[in-house]
């Protein structure tokens, strides 16, 4: 009684518990397995590479594979071809004279020092072990890197392949295509931070598993959003598609869509808002750029623009809005003596926004999981939102400043606790608080999650 | 008051006697059951031959005490191949017995057994090369070069 005669409803429970790559060798077996052993590809990577694009495309013209794909993952991160000015515009002659492998100065001096700049990044972080589980991993892929004189002349032609396909646009005719070619699809993630550290990508799309083994480049900056906008505008040309949620994934990382373009009507947000208003829209993750409002009374959270455009997404079930306020600046506040008084006072009204201002809750009736994340906050306008949203079953609400008098953490917490019981319902519908404060001294991209604490505590 | 012993016939034709909660955690059993009502016949077991139907009821006797599955679909479940060691050792047989087995766990419907079976054969895969799995597995390659180099390409297309 051989493998291959198992029924094929067998066969699936099996490969269920197995990874993609075993999923690979099986279907290399033989033709049966092969068409049992169906591979998981439900997330598709474009970017402006042609190997990601290629792959991408072949997936289109798959008959059975383009029916899988629910997911595109846009990856933003454009690399850089020249040195910006800023990081490390110092210390590049004792970087480069530090250096005992000749042939690198054939390599320039930015490459060098960005790559020398990454494994210096690389030693810190395995020193401290974050991850300890996959060091091994980066040890072994940090021993087996090539020269860098081997780098530089592949990372040039990722460069050269990548300038083609900016002029060409191929990545957004792809996307298009895409748009029309997959019946499943219902998520679109941009993210500008796929590339993750060295040898720790956050995404692992074609181009980067097909990196050399140790390869090292300058990882690209993790600010550029050009995809936001080409993805709003295909979508919004193209409404064939059945795109439902739109995130943009950063990662935790202090970057995001410049708030600004709420400040006044613009092609992207009319995009935006286009998709939101599409029938069963269902989840947004918008992470926002925010600096200096603090001090000029919240213009892109108060003129209304923010709140119109999430006004039109009446099936929301899922909300992550993320801003980069540091918390510390209500600390800054308060040294100018600008206190959080009562309601009403003129002065209050100056950093506070109410969340109702930014969030038209009556008409999210199903509303799931709302996450916010650096805001600005009073505890009675956080409860008074909570209220207000009874279906919610994931509640985020991590590194909030509070201001003067307008109450903390820890009073949130008991009061949440006291109004709403939790702990009395039965477990499956309990909803789940999840709360992240910053750790000291701050690093980005990380927090501590208190999700265990806070749920016992409730 | 029910019996608390019931009998069941194997495909080849042995009767064997189970205690009426071990017989019950097949959920094909303790449907039949229901619809029975009380029955001193033995039962036809007609796909599942003695010696699997031995194994079978070793293990519902060894997991009588287990709590009841809850849901079709726990995730958890599906992504650990873990197996506890009891259940290890009691799959190691040869493998016309674990596919033997993993079908009339299937037919009886006794899903912690089928869960065992299933990763059990999940772990003969796990992190071998395609010749590799063909040797265990006694598969022949039956793949043109130009099919071979088309499934590479394809799996390319996927993440790890």
């Amino acid at each position: 009684m051989p493998l291959l005669s198992l029924p094929p409803e067998l066969f699936h429970q099996i490969i269920s518990t197995l990874s993609n790559s075993d999923i690979k060798s099986l279907r290399l077996t033989c033709r049966l397995l092969c068409d049992v052993a169906r591979l998981r590809l439900s997330r598709i990577f474009l970017s402006a590479n042609p190997l990601n694009i290629r792959v991408f495309c072949a997936v289109a013209e798959h008959p059975l594979f383009r029916q899988q794909v629910t997911e595109i993952v846009w990856d933003d991160a454009l690399l850089i071809d020249d040195p910006s000015p800023e990081p490390d515009s110092y210390g590049f002659d004792a970087v480069i004279g530090s250096d005992d492998e000749e042939e690198n100065n054939d390599c320039p001096k930015w490459f060098v020092a960005r790559c020398k700049n990454n494994l210096d990044e690389l030693s810190v972080r395995m020193d401290r072990n974050e991850d300890g589980w996959y060091n091994a991993e980066r040890f072994a892929q940090r021993d087996a890197r090539p020269s860098l004189w081997t780098c530089w002349q592949y990372y040039q032609n990722l460069l050269a392949q990548q300038a083609e396909v900016l002029i060409r646009q191929s990545d957004v005719e792809a996307l298009v295509r895409g748009l029309r070619r997959f019946p499943a699809l219902e998520r679109i993630t941009i993210t500008p931070a796929a590339h993750g550290w060295l040898y720790q990508p956050l995404y692992e799309t074609p181009m980067i598993r097909a990196f050399p083994n140790g390869f090292n480049y300058p990882i690209p900056p993790k600010k550029q959003w050009r995809g936001v906008r080409l993805v709003l505008r295909a979508l919004a040309q193209h409404p064939g598609h059945r795109v439902v949620e739109l995130i943009l994934d950063v990662n935790q990382l202090d970057t995001g869509l410049n708030c600004t373009i709420f400040h006044q009507p613009c092609e992207e947000v009319e995009n935006l808002v286009a998709l939101l208003r599409r029938p069963g829209f269902r989840r947004l993750d918008l992470p926002l750029i925010v600096r200096g409002q603090e001090y000029e009374e919240w213009p892109a959270f108060r003129n209304g623009n923010l709140r119109r455009a999430l006004g039109e997404a009446s099936s929301l079930e899922h909300l992550s809005l993320y801003t980069t306020i540091e918390v510390d600046s209500v600390t800054n506040l308060r040294w100018q003596g600008q206190q959080w008084r009562e309601p009403g006072q003129r002065s209050s009204r100056f950093h506070f926004t109410s969340l109702h201002t930014m969030f038209p809750v009556a008409i999210w009736s199903g509303l799931q999981t709302l996450k916010l994340s650096r805001f600005i906050v009073i505890q009675d306008d956080v409860m008074s939102l909570l209220e207000q949203l009874p279906a919610l079953r994931v509640i985020e609400l991590s590194f909030l400043g509070f201001l003067d008098n307008g109450g903390n953490y820890r009073d949130l917490l008991i009061e949440i606790r006291k109004r709403f019981r939790w702990s009395e319902r039965d477990p499956e519908s309990r909803p789940k608080l999840i709360v992240a404060v910053a750790p000291w001294p701050p690093r980005p991209g990380l927090g501590i999650w208190l999700d265990e604490e806070v749920h016992s505590f409730l | 008051m029910s019996a608390t012993t019931l009998r069941f016939q194997s495909s080849d034709g042995v009767v064997i006697t189970i205690d009426r909660d071990v017989a019950q955690r097949s959920v094909l059993i303790k449907n039949l059951l229901e619809d029975l009502g009380d029955t001193t016949e033995a039962i036809p077991i007609p796909n599942v031959n003695e010696a699997v139907l031995r194994k079978v009821i070793e293990w519902c006797e060894h997991h009588k005490g287990d709590p009841p599955s809850t849901g079709d679909d726990d995730d958890s479940r599906r992504k650990t191949t873990d197996i506890d060691e009891w259940d290890q050792k009691f799959m190691q047989v040869d493998q016309e017995m674990l596919f033997e087995i993993i079908l009339a766990a299937n037919y009886l419907d006794i899903k912690g057994l089928l869960d065992v079976g299933c990763k059990t054969v999940a772990n003969m895969i796990k992190g071998k090369s395609p010749e590799e799995i063909r040797k265990t597995f006694n598969i022949q390659n039956d793949f043109t070069p130009e099919e071979e180099d088309q499934i590479r390409r394809e799996n390319e297309w996927a993440e790890e």
